[in-house]
């Protein structure tokens, strides 16, 4: 039995407001490191909720979120966020803004870090463009970069690829895996995409609606490179699909 | 059509009416209809300005007012920014300091005349004073506007990404309400060049404002349409400089 990494235990979220809306509730679950954890559901199950409290980015919450022994009570570099839009600063330059999140470090090693995860993600020729000059795809490469670029454990995508269109995000899903076939790291990755997560992951929690519970944890243990047509993939597919729409 | 044509229609569309409004004018003047006591004749505008060039009173008027311009706007400037900064930051701050602004921001910089004369008497501060704050409560209220107004997927972006405060501001909101503070800082110089004209016209013996005044009490109505158009022509090339350097600032847009 492999070792917990990361610990979830009985989280539960109430947003107050007109109407109280109690997004998760009693969630619990448990990582090992090194592995990709998609969060599937509908809208409003509150997967993005949950990637937002592990990531130590929502303070408020009920219950406990522990990686590596000691507990989220804030944001920290050594977790990496990527969200849907890609949310440069549309004021700076892609090498300024994968450099944004280094701090304390001379203009060399930063230099060198940036080129480093520029290239990784594939755009070393477009170092002094400004977003603005960019392609949906190509803005979020930078700011996977810019969440690489300080060598988190954990990596929290939030639909990363969600607003791309089909074969740019297929394009990214296999870079994203190429990405963490390098560094091994932890990834939760949150989609409503079941293919997406079916590709990329090695566990699949799926999330039910109002509240947001944990209806099932999927392993899958298909090896990679994944054919999205062979058989094995849409078994996976299909006992993910039949979460949603068999048991009710 | 060439480029070159194109230009051309588009320089004589920009010009067009002004120079049919002017030729409307001398011909109205030459027939007669209109009196050169009320309204003289573009041509002898022309003359006047011509002559007080030569004289050299409206470079030196234009040179003073504008130094008292430039002098007062610097000030507004630069506080109204960093107040505006602080302001749009920090909540507190902001309710500190919100109903002071709110009561004192509707006070035409007019009205100020007379406390200003009773303060700093007839001299160069007063005026500068009045300027000051012509132009501070405008540059004042968009920068707290544009720093509020920071997109909070930034602020949670920032969040998450552990970074410190300061380069949170200078680095994200600051560059983030940059339109904003360059619209204040536009309609503010607008407001300063209002406030020297009206500084001058009441307690001065030089500028432009004090030029028109002047020239009013002797009947000089060309003399006061030259003062008039050159305070109109300096604020536009005032704006457009800062227009300049706004596009120069903001090159991500």
């Amino acid at each position: 039995m492999a070792e917990e990494y990361i610990v979830v235990n009985n989280v539960s979220r109430t947003f107050v407001g007109e109407n109280t809306v109690t997004a998760i509730q009693d969630v619990s679950f448990t990582m090992e490191q090194g592995e990709f954890l998609c969060i599937v559901g509908q809208s409003g199950c509150g997967k993005s909720t949950l990637l937002r409290i592990m990531a130590g980015i929502d303070p408020v919450h009920e219950g406990t979120v522990t990686i590596g022994g000691s507990e989220v009570k804030g944001p920290d570099k050594a977790r990496g966020v990527v969200f849907q839009e890609a949310r440069l600063l549309e004021w700076m330059n892609v090498s300024n803004n994968v450099a944004f999140p280094l701090q304390g470090m001379s203009r060399e090693e930063k230099n060198k870090l940036v080129d480093e995860y520029v290239s990784l993600v594939g755009l070393s020729d477009f170092k002094k463009a400004l977003p603005r000059e960019l392609s949906g795809g190509m803005a979020q490469r930078v700011s996977i970069a810019r969440a690489l670029v300080n060598r988190p454990q954990v990596l929290f995508m939030d639909e990363p690829f969600g607003a791309l269109d089909y074969m740019t995000k297929i394009n990214m899903q296999n870079e994203l895996l190429r990405i963490r076939e390098k560094s091994r790291m932890t990834v939760i990755f949150v989609t409503h995409d079941i293919d997406e997560a079916v590709y990329l992951s090695d566990k699949i929690l799926v999330m039910s609606k109002n509240p947001g519970k944990v209806k099932e944890i999927v392993v899958n243990t298909l090896p990679f490179p994944r054919d999205r047509n062979s058989e094995a993939f849409l078994e996976v597919r299909r006992q993910v699909y039949d979460c949603f729409f068999v048991q009710q | 059509m060439k480029k070159s044509g194109k230009k051309l229609l588009g320089g004589l569309e920009y010009v067009g009416l002004l120079a049919l409004i002017i030729a409307f004018w001398q011909i109205a003047s030459n027939a007669g209809i209109i009196n050169p006591l009320t309204l003289p004749s573009p041509a002898t505008i022309v003359d006047t300005f011509l002559s007080l060039i030569k004289k050299g009173t409206l470079q030196q008027n234009l040179l003073i007012s504008s130094r008292r311009v430039l002098s007062g706007y610097a000030i507004a400037a630069v506080s109204a920014v960093v107040l505006g900064v602080l302001m749009g930051l920090s909540k507190h701050f902001k309710k500190l300091t919100d109903l002071i602004v709110q009561i004192l921001k509707p006070i035409p910089p007019i009205s100020w005349i007379p406390l200003v004369i009773l303060w700093f008497g007839i001299g160069e501060e007063g005026k500068i004073f009045l300027i000051f704050i012509g132009g501070f409560f405008t540059i004042l209220v968009n920068v707290v506007d544009g720093i509020r107004r920071i997109d909070p997927k930034l602020v949670e972006l920032s969040n998450a990404m552990v970074v410190p405060k300061l380069k949170y501001v200078f680095r994200v909101v600051i560059p983030y309400a940059l339109p904003n503070i360059f619209t204040g800082l536009r309609v503010g110089l607008g407001q300063c060049w209002m406030c020297v004209v009206a500084a001058e016209l009441v307690a001065s013996s030089t500028g432009l404002g004090y030029m028109i005044m002047y020239a009013r009490q002797f009947g000089q109505t060309d003399v006061v349409i030259v003062g008039m158009l050159m305070i109109g022509i300096i604020g536009k090339i005032m704006d457009s400089i800062l227009m300049a350097v706004e596009k120069r600032v903001i090159r991500w847009k």
